[in-house]
């Protein structure tokens, strides 16, 4: 076997390394490592182990947003879904893939008639974003302390924000498109899946407890619950504008 | 595989290797025709292509770009249409149910639509040759529908936790249930082994249960003499100086991503595109005497499209779900399906149970809930806590509701990109309030501490719908195109109503007619007498 063949395939059976439960601080499964030997070996396919580990070892350099406009998503990020209770270098990048999406031009494969194609439509709503800041705090948005930064999203997401940029985007579609690109991106990470429980990748042994209230050994085993009932009680409820679904069934 | 010469005519050549592609391609080459399939996508290979990963399977999409529009615009892409051999069998739900009686006559029963120019009684054979052939594993009896005359070929799969839930909703409140037919097997058939519960269907099955047509009429296709020509982008239908189709120019990608354009000629010319891409084709293929397209003298291509109502209600728990694992619909409910003179509307809905992966449940808390931030992410954490309930609901015909070209966008390749325009009616509107109401009650009567709603909408139905009238339909009971003798349509653009269930069953039983019907034609006079006259 040649040399570089070698190399190769011993960093693709090389075990990632995932803090348990993510490293997240109040997550319900702190013991859940969800690439142990074990499962690395029976769940993680060779070419999900390639994907995945590239993912989390190889981020991407940006080469579409510039550096203000990257400094203001990182803004928007940290307030789409925060990460404070992670150190700075191990929290789950987002930013990067949003740019190597738009770079790369791969997009959800439509876009809305009243909306601008994506790469257009990301530049124009960051703008957007700051225009908001300064009608509301007179100042641009990555200055603004956490709380204004929270009420300015909290503008957007309802609909009608101030700033002129949002006469011709739509807030709402925007809003969603952003968010929709922080959780994909963020619900792509092992450390993602790992603080809310997902097993992950499940290929070639599959499952073989199904039924309420029963886990196999191999998947994560719940300390204390966080139950979201109060969340949802309280929740702002529908975002107006079209459904976004996903495929479920 | 064979490989047929591009200039020599084949015997038939189908767009699109899917539901109905796939379903054609083998029956008509098993019959003894040379058949070419064009595929937009690549040729995937389960074991190497398909990734347990929600964001890595993007790739099993159509993600080429379109435009949504209208007052309720639908969510394309991943949404709805597949790329790729297999089409969208790759990533469906596997979902495998016939329509009703009633759906095809809902004209003469309920006042609405139009009727099928076919029944039920004629799609019967079909759907029992599509269910053996795809191994449907499901239970030993069947309450509702018209009697079935003969038992599923697999058993039913077991039950998860989601499942168990709606179950117990179900009889608390007096509610018949019934294990849901599945395209994925419950025993080894063939070489391919039985279902391991992975949960990943939707993003490609890895372990190769899942009946796509990739891995049961394809290859059956390909033994049989078939090429599938993989990668290749239909770009126009042309025609001859009498009228008849003639050939189909396409852009073939090649491995170093070079787009080289060729033409393949052949006698009969099937399109297989789903109902987005099949009239965009057929406008795109506009010509001399066809100004509005191919097969358009009635104007209604593109006219028509449906979706269902998929509106989805989630509940917590108390108990620990882990809502991933195995295929996410286990089992049913149709006890809402047909009129009743009691509700303030026509036609009703089907509720399946789902199992969505982090992603896709994140996006529906954030547009469900309005969730974003810190509160997102704690809401999170419960992900385990969630069972939820999908809405299969019918959607009534309605001709505003249209595939048309965008006058401004063009994709990759530098065409018109299709633009898809979508409004509910008002019985819709009435379907989807009852639905998500009977869905709240099921999974409160189970226990649920708290539920909330996510809008969704699921499949695509209709845009050349079939009929007895060339003024009021695009192709006949046949899928044979009124205007062009040589050119069918057979996909689910065919479908004249939405029904209440998942279409892919039907489509492919549609299909295995079509099949049926091309090659007795071609038995008992000559195929080329036969796909030259339309009367034959």
């Amino acid at each position: 076997m040649k040399r570089s063949s070698i190399a190769k395939q011993n960093s693709q059976n090389k075990v990632l390394h995932i803090p348990s439960g993510g490293g997240a601080e109040q997550t319900p499964y702190p013991d859940f490592q969800i690439t142990t030997p074990e499962k690395w070996k029976l769940d993680w396919d060779e070419k999900t182990r390639r994907l995945v580990t590239d993912r989390v070892e190889n981020v991407p350099p940006y080469r579409f947003f510039s550096r203000e406009e990257a400094q203001l998503l990182e803004a928007l990020c940290n307030c789409a879904l925060p990460q404070e209770d992670r150190l700075e270098g191990e929290r789950v990048p987002i930013v990067p893939w949003i740019d190597e999406g738009l770079y790369n031009s791969r997009g959800p494969g439509y876009r809305y008639e009243n909306m601008p194609e994506d790469r257009e439509a990301y530049r124009m709503g960051l703008q957007g974003f700051n225009q908001t800041a300064q009608h509301l705090f007179g100042s641009a948005f990555t200055d603004l302390r956490s709380a204004d930064q929270n009420e300015v999203m909290r503008a957007v997401a309802k609909g009608s924000p101030p700033g002129e940029i949002w006469e011709r985007l739509s807030a709402v579609l925007f809003f969603q498109r952003l968010m929709s690109d922080v959780i994909t991106n963020y619900y792509a990470h092992p450390a993602a899946w790992a603080e809310i429980g997902f097993s992950g990748p499940a290929s070639p042994r599959g499952h073989i407890r199904l039924r309420l209230n029963r886990r196999d050994p191999w998947e994560a085993r719940e300390h204390k619950p966080h139950s979201s009932v109060e969340i949802v009680r309280r929740a702002p409820g529908k975002q107006k504008g079209p459904a976004k679904g996903g495929p479920t069934h | 595989m064979r490989k047929f010469p591009l200039r020599d005519p084949v015997d038939v050549l189908i767009i699109g290797a899917g539901a109905a592609g796939g379903v054609l391609s083998k029956e008509l080459a098993e019959a003894g025709f040379n058949v070419v399939v064009l595929e937009a996508g690549p040729h995937w290979v389960p074991e190497r292509d398909f990734v347990s990963d929600e964001k890595g399977a993007g790739q099993i999409y159509w993600t080429d770009p379109r435009v949504t529009a209208g007052e309720d615009p639908i969510e394309l892409g991943a949404n709805v249409t597949g790329k790729g051999v297999g089409g969208s069998t790759v990533h469906y739900a596997m979902v495998a149910l016939r329509m009703h009686e009633s759906d095809f006559m809902v004209h003469t029963l309920d006042g609405v639509a139009q009727d099928w120019p076919i029944r039920y009684a004629d799609l019967e054979p079909y759907y029992e040759r599509v269910e053996k052939e795809l191994g449907i594993s499901g239970p030993i009896t069947w309450p509702w529908g018209p009697k079935r005359r003969g038992s599923y070929p697999y058993r039913e799969h077991p039950f998860n936790a989601v499942a168990e839930l709606f179950i117990r909703g179900c009889e608390e409140l007096g509610i018949r249930w019934a294990p849901c037919p599945l395209a994925t097997i419950s025993a080894p058939k063939d070489d391919r082994p039985p279902c391991v519960y992975r949960g990943w269907c939707i993003y490609g099955c890895s372990t190769n249960a899942k009946s796509s047509t990739l891995v049961t009429y394809i290859p059956k296709a390909i033994q049989a003499g078939a090429e599938i020509r993989a990668n290749c982008m239909a770009t126009r239908v042309n025609l001859d100086g009498n009228g008849q189709a003639r050939s189909v120019t396409y852009i073939r990608t090649t491995e170093a991503g070079q787009q080289i354009e060729e033409e393949q000629v052949a006698q009969l010319i099937i399109l297989s595109c789903y109902s987005i891409e099949t009239p965009r084709l057929l406008f795109n293929s506009a010509q001399a005497n066809f100004a509005d397209g191919l097969a358009n003298s009635s104007g209604l291509v593109g006219k028509g499209l449906m979706v269902h109502s998929a509106h989805i209600v989630y509940g917590r728990f108390p108990e620990l779900v882990y809502q991933y694992k195995a295929p996410p619909t286990l089992a049913l409910t149709q006890d809402f399906y047909e009129t009743n003179p009691k509700n303030d509307y026509v036609r009703g809905f089907t509720i399946e149970p789902i199992g969505p992966f982090p992603q896709t449940f994140a996006r529906q808390a954030m547009a469900g809930l309005g969730l974003w931030g810190q509160e997102l992410r704690e809401f999170m954490f419960d992900y385990n806590h969630y069972a939820g309930l999908g809405l299969v609901g019918e959607c009534l015909l309605d001709d505003h509701n249209q595939v048309t070209l965008d006058p401004k966008d063009r994709d990759q390749y530098g065409l018109p990109v299709a633009r898809v325009t979508f409004r509910w009616g008002e019985n819709d509107h009435k379907i989807i309030e009852a639905g998500i109401q009977k869905e709240r009650e099921i999974l409160e009567a189970a226990g649920a501490e708290v539920t909330w709603t996510a809008d969704d909408t699921a499949h695509l139905m209709g845009s050349c719908r079939m009929g007895n009238d060339p003024k009021t339909s695009v192709v006949n009971s046949w899928c044979r195109a009124w205007d062009i003798p040589n050119l069918f349509i057979c996909d689910g653009s065919v479908f004249v109503t939405s029904s209440a269930v998942n279409p892919s069953l039907t489509i492919q039983a549609i299909a295995t007619r079509t099949a049926d019907y091309i090659i007795d034609r071609s038995r008992t006079r000559d195929f080329f007498h036969m796909v030259t006259h339309q009367n034959f």
